[in-house]
């Protein structure tokens, strides 16, 4: 194998598909990233079993040539050396040649690198998708969703299948749902599909989706999906994204959400979020990280946390709107933090049905977005 | 060399109980512990049951003291052989402190073990006269109420007042050091004779050619500190005598309970996972319960398992969770995940759970999918359950299976019979 590369194209494909690649793998060839060269251009990919990235760099781009002298071949090379080098190689390209015994020569410049790599024979093959079930949507979209979701899967693997997003299609319209347990988000959009498709309980882990928003750009361009029964396969440009999909049966969370509630108040969002972030300034990390909030008979609100050794911080906030039965509720600031940040609205909806049930927060010109938290119980 | 004047010259006392658990049995015999040869077994059925205590007569004649196994004791018509009555020793050591107060306030015992405390006098000179004075009164109304002779160990602090007493009151009844006789009385001790130095630590600090406390007050601070960090700084101020522990008792952090631990040694080896984990799960319960009865819950769960002793070893991990709990289910869940991540096959003789990272109950996140309030009252409903019937009233099925403990465990004290 043998080519001469544009550094710039070079750099950027390692970014990306090094975002597969991590350095605790139980199988040392996927710590290193594949290369492999033909006549149309180079592969590049990484994988770390659950993720795996793979991005084409054509030989020409808009008329501009990108790789010349292409010899084919393929070889797998150490991730961090590898992208480290050729990060710090001066120059505008870069020459890499196969030596025997599966070395490369790397070359820019007046600069050298001899490099061990690993046989491309022995990368695992990537999984064989069959595109039946496709949906697009565009690429600003999607990565708007992940961002409006992820941050509510769980951390823990007390329940594996609570640390994925739970994909549904069904007439068209995508629903994207991830819960912890203590609280929950769900983000709709309607998007272009086959009529005919649908499907549910799709759960892709929260850390690959996390990862795909990265490489999503924040334009309208389309990107596809492909979803079959163990893998998700996402097209964008030359890149292919290919993530595991979780294994078991996402609880089923329609019944959850109250239909009805009790008391309701529209906020300012953003007044809101300062007083929260306020108050749970002195509510304690390792203790549920309590804020209370209770309406008062002259229409506001009054947020407040106590923690007797550091103190207490009450704070009034004024309520566009409020109506129903008065209340007296404790929640986890960070839940609801996540929440208001991740609504994107400037005027927030808040239904509760009383203290130890679940409330619902959701913008006000927008039903798209619904979040759900459990309070916190309290001895009050 | 340390300038004493600056220290704190509180008078201290260090008591233990002679011989505790043979002495109170031979009161309750209405036998003199004195003149009497008799040893307490846990297990009179088990040739293998351990010595518990032995009296001095025992020990200074044949040689039998805590430790030894009862196939060793002589078969002899004058050596009184006597199941341990755990609950009588108890009551004994509960009105041992209760004495301390008659001279003393609260604050002023720390009760180190059931036979063992410390007692800080200071300011009772008009009423009791001096240390040694003080010492001879509570060791002489100890003789006369309960029957049972004491040591004492004098001095201005806790640590002297202790290794005093353990090298040199054990015959004359009371001994004092002060700063002054540091040098003359603890410096030529070895090292295995010094409270706070166990065999492990011995055993380092003999690699460096430190034997004798005296030699190890000539190691320079800094190398203690290297070697052994914080510990090696106590190290060194022990050997020079000086310990700034607190000799008074503060109530705020007498009531600060860090965590609840259970650890048991098992009657035999066990090999069977279901069978350890039977354990597990019985002394989550336990931990769990002890917990809920303070209104605690606790975040950071840990198990130890110790293999047995031909194979050595074992492991002792733990895990914090996102939400502190009290539920037995949760805490044992936690348990088998840390075991089937860290046990590599062998066979177990200990087992050890405990909870800690304590905080109240009365808050806590409720959950989507599973009924906290629920679950949580279910844990207070079964322990008042058990404190009306008794602990072996309301039992899990897998306590009767072959690997169960609790019951066995429910008519002991301190693993020892009630």
């Amino acid at each position: 194998m043998e080519f001469i590369i544009q550094r710039d194209s070079l750099i950027n494909t390692i970014a990306t598909v090094s975002k597969a690649v991590s350095s605790r793998t139980t199988i040392p060839v996927l710590t290193g990233i594949k290369l492999v060269a033909s006549t149309e251009g180079i592969i590049l990919t990484g994988s770390d079993s659950d993720i795996s990235i793979e991005e084409f760099i054509p030989v020409e781009k808009e008329g501009e040539v990108i790789i010349d002298l292409i010899e084919p071949g393929s070889i797998v090379l150490p991730s961090r050396y590898f992208g480290e080098i050729i990060r710090k190689l001066p120059g505008d390209q870069v020459k890499i040649k196969t030596n025997d015994h599966l070395t490369i020569t790397i070359t820019a410049g007046k600069s050298e690198f001899n490099l061990n790599g690993m046989d491309a024979a022995d990368y695992p093959r990537l999984p064989q998708i069959e595109e039946n079930r496709v949906l697009s949507l565009p690429s600003d979209l999607l990565k708007t969703m992940i961002r409006q979701t992820a941050f509510a899967v769980a951390t823990t693997e007390t329940r594996p299948i609570l640390t994925g997003i739970m994909w549904k299609l069904m007439d068209s319209e995508l629903t994207f749902v991830a819960t912890d347990s203590h609280r929950l988000t769900m983000r709709e959009a309607v998007v272009e599909s086959p009529d005919h498709l649908t499907f549910e309980n799709v759960v892709i882990p929260g850390k690959s989706l996390v990862e795909l928003s990265k490489i999503l750009l924040d334009d309208s361009r389309l990107v596809d999906i492909v979803i079959t029964d163990n893998q998700i396969l996402v097209k964008i440009d030359h890149i292919l994204f290919y993530s595991r999909v979780l294994d078991g049966t996402f609880p089923d969370t329609s019944r959850i959400i109250p239909k009805n509630g009790k008391t309701l108040m529209n906020l300012n969002t953003k007044e809101f979020l300062g007083a929260i972030e306020r108050a749970s300034l002195l509510a304690r990390e390792g203790k549920n990280n309590v804020v209370n909030l209770v309406t008062r008979d002259d229409n506001s609100v009054e947020v407040y946390s106590v923690t007797p050794e550091v103190g207490k911080v009450i704070e009034e906030v004024n309520p566009v709107s409020l109506e129903g039965e008065p209340l007296r509720i404790a929640f986890n600031a960070k839940y609801m933090i996540d929440a208001l940040r991740a609504v994107d609205s400037e005027i927030i909806e808040i239904s509760f049905t009383g203290a130890m049930s679940p409330f619902i927060i959701r913008p006000s010109d927008y039903n798209k977005i619904l979040h759900l938290i459990l309070p916190v119980r309290t001895n009050q | 060399m340390v300038d004493y004047s600056t220290l704190p010259h509180h008078r201290v006392l260090c008591l233990d109980m002679k011989s505790f658990y043979a002495s109170c049995e031979c009161v309750r015999l209405g036998l003199d512990p004195l003149t009497t040869y008799l040893v307490v077994v846990g297990d009179q059925n088990r040739e293998g049951g351990v010595i518990l205590a032995s009296t001095p007569l025992m020990k200074a004649e044949y040689g039998i003291k805590s430790g030894n196994r009862l196939f060793e004791v002589p078969r002899l018509p004058h050596i009184l052989i006597q199941e341990a009555n755990m609950a009588y020793y108890l009551d004994q050591s509960v009105a041992f402190t209760r004495i301390l107060q008659d001279f003393v306030p609260l604050e002023a015992i720390h009760v180190y073990s059931v036979d063992e405390a410390w007692v800080t006098v200071d300011g009772t000179e008009r009423l009791f006269g001096s240390t040694w004075e003080v010492a001879e009164r509570i060791k002489n109304t100890l003789k006369e109420k309960l029957g049972l002779t004491c040591c004492v160990g004098i001095g201005p602090n806790k640590f002297l007042a202790k290794v005093v007493m353990d090298n040199y009151a054990k015959k004359s009844g009371i001994a004092e050091c002060d700063y002054g006789q540091v040098e003359e009385l603890l410096w030529p001790l070895p090292l295995k004779e010094i409270w706070g130095i166990g065999s492990r630590l011995g055993k380092r600090l003999n690699s460096m050619g430190i034997r004798t406390l005296g030699q190890l007050a000539k190691t320079p601070l800094h190398t203690l500190k290297k070697k052994f960090g914080i510990m090696g700084e106590q190290l060194y101020w022990h050997s020079w005598g000086v310990d700034l522990s607190p000799v008074y008792a503060s109530w705020q952090q007498e009531s600060q309970q860090k965590g609840f631990g259970h650890t048991i040694t098992l009657l035999r080896d066990y090999t069977d996972v279901r069978e350890i984990q039977t354990v597990m799960l019985e002394l989550s319960e336990e931990v769990c319960r002890r917990a809920r009865h303070a209104r605690m819950a606790g975040r950071t769960v840990s198990l130890g398992i110790g293999y047995s002793r031909e194979a050595g070893g074992g492991f002792h991990r733990s895990r914090t969770v996102s939400l502190a709990t009290n539920i037995t289910m949760d805490v044992y869940r936690v348990c088998l995940e840390l075991f089937r991540e860290n046990y590599t096959g062998g066979v177990v003789r200990r087992v050890g759970v405990s909870l800690s990272h304590l905080e109240g109950d009365e808050e806590f996140q409720l959950d989507l999918f599973k009924d906290q309030v629920k679950e949580r009252k279910l844990g207070y409903v079964m322990d008042s359950i058990r404190s009306k019937y008794g602990s072996t009233a309301l039992l899990r099925a897998s306590t009767y299976t072959s690997g169960g403990v609790a019951r066995e465990r429910s008519t002991k004290i301190g693993g020892h019979k009630a």
